[in-house]
């Protein structure tokens, strides 16, 4: 979960409070739909949270801005 | 593999890191000065007693106390330096070590943040818990179990909204694929799977092909995608008349292979009974639901159009699950 360092993820998205809305809700739809962006191996954290700050990192996370 | 990292994502193991970072800190802060005080004091006790035996006592002191301190010092360089040889032969304990204590000094005004991951990661967990209810007695809950905005949700409610329509729509045209006139089932699946956004615009259908080749129009053409194994959330699963244990949950693709005596079975004269690894089936549906030993479905072509229909479970003419997310 707090694979990549935050301060790292903070460069792509601003807020540590989006970031976690966003983790949250990335895992959620992986827990639910069995969609991973990568291959499973690839990811360096077993649980989905981490998972999915990793793809943050990774780019793999369009974030829009309204 | 990653057991040390998986620790110390823990906040209350981060803030315990944390602090114990700054004793260390203080602690290397506090030696030299003291180091240099305590001479000090040495040399003056020394001057002050004027004898000579005191004075060369208090000189073998210095470096007695300068050891102390250099081996207090060495050990976590020691660590440091053991931990990057790892490293740098990519042991993931080493890994596990560096980036849990970059965390930990990084986390100094950043706790809420890991309070809040983990909270989350609780409430994910929770999900998982209790996902799909395969065998739910409550009949209406059943799709909303997995939530209307889950994919499998959206699925069931897209393939809801079609029963009752047919492929053709014109003289030439189909609604979900192939020639008018084709068996459709296959299409009107692969279809549904299409239509399903998961992230960014790809589909379950373009997930699924990213694991093998899928022949849109025969009732087996998703085999090899489900059969391939490159992906621990896809499976194909045989169902309990083929000595599976499988309980089919909502979105599942599910298999048929006819009697030789119904007029659609094509494989089973051809083939023989499905021996639960090679040979063809005969028809293909979406799981809806399973609600005790039924298991209800939506399936494309049955009846020449999109139906509602229900199987037994462990009627030998449902042969296997295709399932796509756990």
């Amino acid at each position: 979960m707090i694979y990549p360092s935050i301060d790292k993820i903070l460069n792509i998205v601003d807020s540590k409070y989006a970031l976690v809305y966003i983790a949250s809700s990335r895992s959620k739809q992986m827990t639910k739909t069995g969609y991973y962006q990568k291959p499973l191996n690839e990811y360096k954290s077993e649980k989905n949270i981490g998972r999915a700050l990793e793809e943050v990192y990774d780019g793999l996370i369009h974030v829009e801005k309204h | 593999m990653y057991f040390l990292l998986d620790t110390c994502q823990h906040p209350a193991v981060l803030r315990t890191l944390y602090f114990g970072l700054i004793i260390k800190d203080i602690i290397f802060t506090v030696i030299p000065i003291g180091i240099i005080a305590m001479m000090l004091v040495d040399f003056s006790k020394a001057v002050v007693a004027g004898k000579e035996d005191e004075q060369q006592k208090a000189v073998k002191l210095i470096p007695k106390r300068i050891m102390y301190a250099v081996i207090v010092f060495t050990i976590p360089w020691i660590v440091n330096a053991l931990m990057k040889i790892l490293s740098s032969a990519k042991l993931n304990v080493a890994l596990d070590f560096n980036t849990c204590i970059k965390n930990a000094r990084d986390a100094e005004g950043n706790f809420d943040y890991y309070d809040n991951l983990l909270e989350e990661e609780e409430k994910v967990a929770g999900i998982r818990s209790s996902n799909p209810g395969t065998t739910n007695n409550d009949s209406n809950s059943h799709s909303s179990s997995i939530g209307d905005n889950s994919a499998p949700g959206r699925l069931i409610q897209l393939i809801n909204g079609e029963v009752g329509n047919t492929n053709k729509i014109g003289v030439d045209k189909t609604r979900y694929g192939g020639q008018v006139g084709n068996a459709w089932c296959a299409y009107f699946a692969t279809w549904a799977l299409k239509k399903i956004n998961i992230i960014d615009g790809k589909s379950i259908y373009d997930y699924l092909r990213e694991y093998g080749n899928i022949n849109d129009g025969a009732a087996s053409g998703m085999w090899p995608v489900f059969r391939s194994g490159k992906n621990e959330n896809i499976s194909f699963n045989k169902s309990k008349a083929y000595g599976g244990n499988y309980t089919p949950k909502p979105g599942d693709i599910i298999w048929f292979q006819w009697h030789e005596d119904s007029q659609a079975a094509y494989c089973r004269p051809r083939y023989g009974k499905w021996n639960g690894i090679t040979q063809c089936s005969d028809h293909v549906g979406i799981v809806e639901f399973v609600e005790g030993k039924t298991i209800h479905t939506i399936e494309g072509n049955s009846g020449g159009k999109v139906s509602k229909r229900t199987h037994d479970i462990n009627s030998d003419t449902v042969i296997a699950f295709g399932s796509w997310y756990k």
